[in-house]
């Protein structure tokens, strides 16, 4: 389940696999990308552009900027506010990112 | 659809205390919100896919976000709820420009909620540094656990929270910080004595943090986050009484792995700013907030604003600011008349009355000081989207500017996509201090729309 | 005192600055920046044929106005007056870079006019009719041609004309640079203040009024954009400059999708070069309400979408507007003013401000020398607006 998770309480929504910088991760229906990947504990989700310096979820809610990856090929897309797919490609962005 | 009678932005407490009101007095409203689901950020709601099976568990405020949403659903038939939809601007306070359209508003209710207020010190950009927001957010959305050794840290009501819920997601809370000194008990007694639920939870909070053997420490405050590209310790300490300068040499280091910051809310006043509403600095309320009547109307005839958006005072008020809102709509529109108005607007009025006292002893404590701005030394980002440092704002001084336009012109602090949420109000808070100057002359980092990210496709719209 | 006080430092101003002190006259330049200045609302394109015969702006607002005349196409000396100062840039980028360090980012990017239906296949007839010497500069290009050189552009249109030699720079650098350069070479940059009025003393004007002071000048330039007439107009000089406004929209930084700039009846693209491309416009009379609206934003928005389809999934980063400085008859303002000793208009470049820069910079640096302009200005001179009225300094 990932020692992240907490358990009880809640159902999780069907499992699904994410490709995050080419390595397989679970995660389950109804989570942000941000939660799976700290869930792994994944916290680095981007380096910027001016200093090369390390940035993961900071606010949560999607007004901070700071946990944008590069998913499914697109720069700059909130891991806090995206839901999980099944075969989503995640990548920790490198300062602007780059479209693939 | 044509002119919508009336159009209530946020679906948290406030914006959905006034679509009940609104819809019990039969003015069909339009309330819209960002995120797939209503209750704002304190009542957010479960993902989609996810499924309770101990709604306890989850805790109070899960429980009282249900319940707003059931009161909702005994009116949703009256409402229209566009739900995901994100308001990119408002013109003449009428206009609003969405994702894939537009609306148009005969009257306008915004309940638009307030954000985490940033607190710049040396090492906050680091992953493993949340806002209390934030780690709700994870912990009580998510269900995921951010870190294994947290040290809370901030001001306010909401840290003893966070710190609990930390605490029962089984991360160990090594302390909680809270920069202000404990109000004096039988002086406040007088402001709080009518509202016993909210003496209840202080209670239970206080006792809650005693059996979890968590400290709860007074006058202090984080001063750096520390670690190899992640937090790996904290620095903390003690804080000037008067002003919460740091008093650096008490500082302490921690091994902990999770700072957890919260430095009270500031509103979110984007869309009253753009839809012309004057504003007042208001320092006990957050910052900037639109100037309201009793009724909740703004300076612009067919604009009301209710709820933390137009000043931080927390869920139960903005239950009650909604409910006027949604009140003094439905009198504008002539579904009721003005004594059937007043009428209803009275026990709201009087709940708000009774809630003030308690907001009174809560700011005597929490109230940010200017010297947390010392915090922050030249190395530290100030400007996290554009990594805009502390010495380039001084250099910037020096060049001559005196307010955040300034700042912005000269050193593309606020430029980022962020759009100034978090740096405006600390860069106010500096130019204070440095300059001498009052946070009215400091200004804003001005919104402009697209105030949230939309694409050209969305904006384009269907039908071309 | 200083020989050439420049009031405005977008990037005219910063042209005349800079050519004043490669001559080695002594300038002083002074900037107050205002929201909506034209030269940081530009997208930078360089397009003399293109503006001139009425592509980028002028096809869009033909295009959405029916029943407003089309602009017509621009006389034939503001042509070669265009591509006079067009011809300038490429030396003029490497001069900058060395004297200022700082880089423009000309490109020879070429504009092409896509032609979607009849309609836009008409006006590019009536521009090639009317034009049958410019035919040499300007390629037609099939359909397929144009998914051969532009394969991220719409498969859906018929045809596309090549504008060559019509390019673009980054504009904010190009003022930068020019400022930059012209520092090197002496001149003294005010920025951050306001000049009030001019100064009129002894039947000329002597200078400038400052918050920071008076400055005195043997000759003032007014390169203010959209606002030179508050300042002509404290020595009784009318000059018929108003604000037109144009709102922009910037995506974030993409791959290089566009090699070209875009022009088309519902918009105008140009990448830039971190890769962000810019959206435009609207030609629109605001006053100087710099507020960008939603019609605009959503019709660049579908415009841009229709050529590029890849932007649908593309972020507006930014919207923002600007005033361009409009005259009755869209040719700029320059030179001397009859009655006015003293005093010198560099302004009213409308949509052409980048392009014209360069050699309104040259000619305004050789008139306040006192030499022939290199270039004819006659037809720029305010005399040729008979209604407006001054009042001399010196009564004849």
């Amino acid at each position: 389940m990932g020692e992240g998770r907490l358990p009880g309480a809640i159902e999780r929504g069907r499992p699904v696999t994410l490709d995050v910088d080419g390595a397989p991760l679970e995660a389950f229906c109804g989570e942000s990308v941000a939660a799976a990947l700290l869930a792994a504990g994944r916290r680095t989700l981007r380096t910027t552009s001016r200093r090369g310096e390390p940035r993961g979820l900071f606010c949560g809610i999607g007004l901070c900027f700071d946990c944008v990856m590069t998913i499914d090929g697109r720069p700059n897309v909130r891991a806090c506010r995206t839901p999980v797919r099944d075969g989503m490609r995640v990548r920790t962005q490198q300062g602007d990112g780059a479209w693939a | 659809m044509g002119v919508r009678p009336l159009v209530i932005v946020g679906g948290g407490p406030a914006g959905v205390a006034a679509a009940i009101e609104a819809a019990r007095a039969g003015l069909r409203p339009t309330l819209i919100d960002e995120a797939g689901g209503l209750g704002g950020q304190i009542y957010r709601p479960l993902p989609e896919g996810f499924t309770v099976r101990d709604a306890r568990a989850l805790g109070k405020d899960f429980r009282r976000g249900e319940e707003l949403r059931a009161r909702f659903a005994t009116v949703a038939s009256s409402v229209d709820l566009l739900l995901g939809v994100a308001v990119l601007g408002i013109w003449e306070g009428r206009r609003l420009l969405c994702e894939g359209g537009e609306i148009e508003a005969e009257r306008l209710i915004l309940a638009t909620g307030a954000s985490d207020r940033p607190v710049p010190f040396p090492g906050w950009t680091l992953p493993g540094v949340l806002t209390a927001g934030g780690a709700q957010a994870i912990v009580k959305t998510m269900r995921v656990v951010p870190g294994r050794r947290a040290l809370v840290a901030g001001t306010g009501p909401l840290l003893p929270v966070v710190a609990l819920q930390l605490h029962r997601a089984g991360v160990e809370v090594v302390a909680v910080l809270e920069a202000g000194r404990p109000p004096p008990l039988l002086a406040s007694l007088p402001h709080v004595w009518r509202e016993w639920g909210l003496l209840r939870d202080a209670w239970d909070l206080w006792r809650g943090l005693r059996r979890a053997r968590i400290p709860l420490l007074f006058g202090h405050t984080v001063f750096e986050a520390a670690g190899a590209g992640e937090v790996e310790r904290a620095v903390y300490g003690p804080v000037d009484p008067a002003d919460w300068r740091p008093r650096r040499d008490g500082a302490k280091s921690v091994d902990v792995d999770l700072v957890v910051t919260g430095f009270g809310f500031v509103p979110n006043t984007e869309l009253s700013l753009l839809a012309g509403c004057d504003h007042e600095h208001a320092h006990e309320l957050g910052g900037f907030v639109p100037v309201r009547d009793a009724c909740m109307r703004t300076s612009v005839r067919h604009v009301l604003a209710a709820g933390d958006g137009s000043g931080v005072a927390g869920a139960l008020v903005a239950i009650e600011e909604g409910s006027i809102a949604g009140i003094t709509a439905a009198e504008d529109a002539g579904m009721l008349d003005a004594a059937e108005a007043a009428r209803r607007r009275a026990r709201p009025l009087r709940r708000l009355r009774s809630l003030s006292g308690v907001r009174r002893v809560l700011d005597a404590m929490s109230r940010i000081r200017p010297g947390l701005v010392e915090l922050a030394t030249p190395e530290t980002v100030v400007c996290r989207c554009e990594e805009v440092l502390l010495s380039e704002v001084f250099t910037a001084f020096g060049r001559g500017a005196k307010d955040l336009q300034a700042l912005k012109l000269m050193t593309r602090l606020g430029m980022g996509p962020c759009q100034g949420r978090n740096c405006g109000p600390s860069a106010s808070a500096i130019c204070c201090k440095e300059l001498g100057i009052t946070p009215e002359s400091a200004g804003r980092i001005e919104p402009r729309p697209p105030v949230k990210p939309v694409t050209f496709g969305a904006l384009a719209g269907d039908g071309e | 005192m200083t020989d050439v006080i420049v009031v405005g430092a977008g990037v005219v101003g910063s042209a005349v600055a800079y050519y004043c002190a490669k001559r080695g006259l002594s300038v002083t330049l002074i900037d107050q920046p205002k929201r909506g200045r034209a030269t940081s609302a530009s997208a930078g394109g360089l397009w003399p044929l293109g503006e001139s015969l009425g592509i980028g702006c002028g096809v869009i607002l033909a295009r959405n106005s029916p029943g407003t005349p089309s602009p017509p196409p621009l006389p034939r000396e503001f042509l070669e007056f265009a591509l006079a100062s067009n011809a300038m840039f490429p030396p003029l980028a490497d001069e900058l870079r060395e004297k200022s360090g700082i880089d423009i980012e000309f490109e020879r990017s070429s504009l092409l006019y896509l032609m979607y239906d009849e309609t836009d296949e008409a006006y590019a007839e009536r521009l090639l009719s009317g034009h049958p010497d410019l035919r040499g500069h300007i390629e037609q290009l099939s359909a397929a041609e144009v998914a051969a050189a532009e394969p991220a552009l719409t498969r859906r249109l018929r045809g596309a004309l090549r504008f060559v030699g019509d390019d673009q720079v980054n504009p904010y650098r190009t003022a930068d640079a020019l400022r930059g350069a012209a520092r090197a070479c002496g001149a003294r940059v005010m920025t951050h203040t306001e000049v009030l009025g001019l100064v009129v003393e002894g039947g000329r004007v002597a200078g400038v009024e400052t918050r920071a002071g008076r400055i005195g000048g043997g000759v003032v330039v007014n390169a203010a954009g959209a606002w030179a007439p508050e300042i002509a107009r404290t020595a009784g000089i009318d000059l018929p400059v108003h604000p037109v406004r144009g709102q922009i929209l910037a995506s974030e930084a993409l791959p290089e999708l566009l090699h070209a700039c875009i022009s088309t009846s519902d918009c105008y693209l140009a990448q830039k070069a971190h890769g962000e491309i810019i959206a435009g416009s609207t030609t629109e009379k605001a006053g100087f309400d710099a507020s960008v609206t939603p019609d605009a934003m959503r019709g660049i928005a579908r415009g841009a979408v229709r050529a590029l389809p890849a932007l649908a999934d593309v972020t507006v980063k930014r919207a923002w507007s600007g005033f361009r400085p409009g005259t009755p008859d869209e040719l700029p303002i320059l030179g001397p003013v009859d009655g006015v000793p003293g005093y010198l208009n560099a302004c009213g470049h409308f949509r052409t401000g980048i392009l014209t820069a360069p050699l309104t910079g040259l000619l305004l640096a050789e008139i306040a020398a006192g030499v022939p302009p290199s270039h004819p200005v006659g037809p720029y001179l305010f005399a040729r607006f008979a209604e407006a009225s001054t009042r001399p300094l010196n009564p004849p």
